[in-house]
């Protein structure tokens, strides 16, 4: 297990450097990309990304996130001590159909969030995490795990936030975090195939016979 | 009678405690697992979540992002006299709550004619001889509340459910912030399962029901999750569920229905006591 110090934008041999395990502190752009329930903005700037079209901001070299931040208590006559700002990541399988365009047109090198990008969002639903593996491999991506529920923790590595396509609505809106040196975050997926959320699947499969037997089932 | 001015009060402080202050049954839970933990990635994870806890107390500020859709339980006892606003006192310590905190209330929908409007969203109920009202406020975030479940069993077993929970936990795994503490309401009918289910999960970690019957399923349901490690945020490790909590009614001799809530590691709840003579309890 290594520790890395990333900065966007972030080069493929940086991130082809990086295994599952490693720890990283992450410098730079963290883009929230907004989905809504007609499908999110991945295409729109892959499309952009392929025609050479552009866009008010860029992807190239730097993260897609699963999460949001706040400041919250700024700026505001406030009657408790509150002056902290949160980042939260949440669950980076909200992201399955996004990503896929985002790595082969964009050339985006992190995905981040919790829990494993290509497993089913919901239970029952799609398994795509095969496919994006493969993809991470082919173009240089990895997949960068914090930790659910600590926004208040991360909040300290919040900068700056600055948002578009604000107009085209609350689901649909890109968000640059800002972050500098956010971290110990940990890779759970890289470009050498390796994934914690794929080995955490074969456990389970391994051991739901025995836990079904102990419990008489 | 329970002046308005109380009653607003009270519900801001139940729902200010339930987003900032990690219960101290979760610290607890979190510090004995990370004493039990070899698997240095779930030891990354504990030492994060219990810093959050830490800090979150300190600066008086929520532990998560997602502040949730605000629902409360209002529990009215019957030695009470309540002012006919009710429900007003609760939507207007809500907003106070914000106002206080600086955090934008969460904008709700209608599912169906998408109008906006505002929480919380209450359920009503009695306590039967008590002096007091009882607010427990539970902010239901975007991670667990959508993985909560409901289904009747026809025909239903003990072994039928038990495999229902354990495949169904199984498939969510690492993906909603786990340890998890998971609510479980079995019997009744489907409107009141679901409300049993949430209930359970306000039990402190590890209080077992008092039923021994009862008792047994939810160490043996808690052992069997833990069995399957995926552990601390999904990334591997001994402590996958902190609990499995179950509330029972009694229900037909055949059908059953079963809910299943699910509650990610901090367990956020914030249950508030309001006496006749204006005394504010904090007690869970």
């Amino acid at each position: 297990m290594a520790e890395y110090r990333l900065q966007t934008p972030i080069s493929e041999d940086a991130v082809r450097e990086l295994k599952a395990g490693d720890i990283v502190y992450f410098t730079g752009s963290m883009f929230y990309i907004g989905v809504s329930a007609i499908g999110g903005q991945s295409r729109l700037i892959a499309d952009a990304a392929r025609k050479g079209e552009k866009l008010p901001f860029d992807l190239r070299g730097c993260a897609v996130v699963s999460g949001y931040g706040h400041f919250w208590g700024e700026d505001r006559e406030i009657s408790c001590p509150a002056r902290a700002s949160h980042f939260g990541f949440s669950t980076i399988s909200r992201l399955n159909p996004e990503v896929p365009h985002l790595i082969k047109y964009v050339g985006i090198r992190a995905i981040m969030g919790k829990g494993g990008i290509g497993d089913p969002y919901m239970p029952g639903g799609q398994d795509t995490s095969d496919e994006i593996l493969a993809l991470m491999a082919k173009y240089g991506c990895v997949a960068i795990t914090g930790v659910g529920g600590c926004a208040i923790l991360y909040g300290a590595f919040l900068k700056q936030i600055f948002e578009f396509w604000k107009e085209k609505g609350p689901n649909a809106r890109v968000i640059d975090y800002r972050v500098q040196n956010i971290g110990p975050l940990l890779v759970t997926m890289d470009t050498h195939g390796n994934s914690y959320a794929a080995n955490i699947k074969k456990e389970i499969k391994r051991k739901l016979p025995e836990v079904y037997k102990r419990l008489n089932l | 009678m329970i002046s308005y001015e109380s009653i607003r009060e009270a519900a801001c402080d139940a729902y200010r405690k339930c987003l900032v202050e990690v219960p101290q049954d979760i610290i607890d839970a979190l510090r004995i697992a990370r004493d039990d933990e070899i698997n240095p990635d779930a030891i990354w994870a504990i030492d994060n979540m219990i810093a959050a806890s830490l800090l979150a107390k300190e600066k008086n500020s929520p532990v998560c992002a997602d502040i949730g859709i605000p629902s409360m339980d209002i529990r009215i006892g019957t030695e009470t006299r309540v002012p006919p606003d009710l429900p007003n006192a609760i939507k207007d310590g809500m907003m106070l709550m914000h106002e206080r905190m600086g955090i934008e209330p969460k904008t709700l929908l209608m599912p169906i004619d998408k109008a906006e409007g505002r929480g919380p969203i209450c359920h009503y109920e009695s306590l039967v001889g008590k002096d007091y009202i009882e607010i427990v406020a539970v902010p239901k975030g975007g991670g667990t509340e959508p993985k909560s479940i409901a289904k009747v069993f026809d025909p239903a077993t003990p072994a039928i459910i038990k495999k229902w929970v354990i495949d169904y936990i199984s498939e969510i795994a690492g993906k909603a912030c786990p340890p998890y503490v998971v609510g479980l309401g079995i019997g009744g009918n489907l409107a009141i399962v679901a409300q049993l289910a949430m209930q359970a999960t306000l039990r402190p970690v590890n209080a077992w029901h008092p039923n021994p019957a009862v008792a047994a399923w939810e160490r043996e349901l808690t052992e069997a999750i833990n069995e399957l490690g995926w552990g601390p945020v999904g990334v591997g490790g001994k402590t996958s569920c902190f609990c499995v909590h179950i509330e029972t009614v009694v229900t037909s001799l055949r059908w059953c229905p079963v809910a299943f809530c699910l509650k990610c590691w901090p367990n956020r709840r914030g249950i508030v006591r309001l006496y006749n003579d204006g005394r504010i309890e904090s007690v869970g």
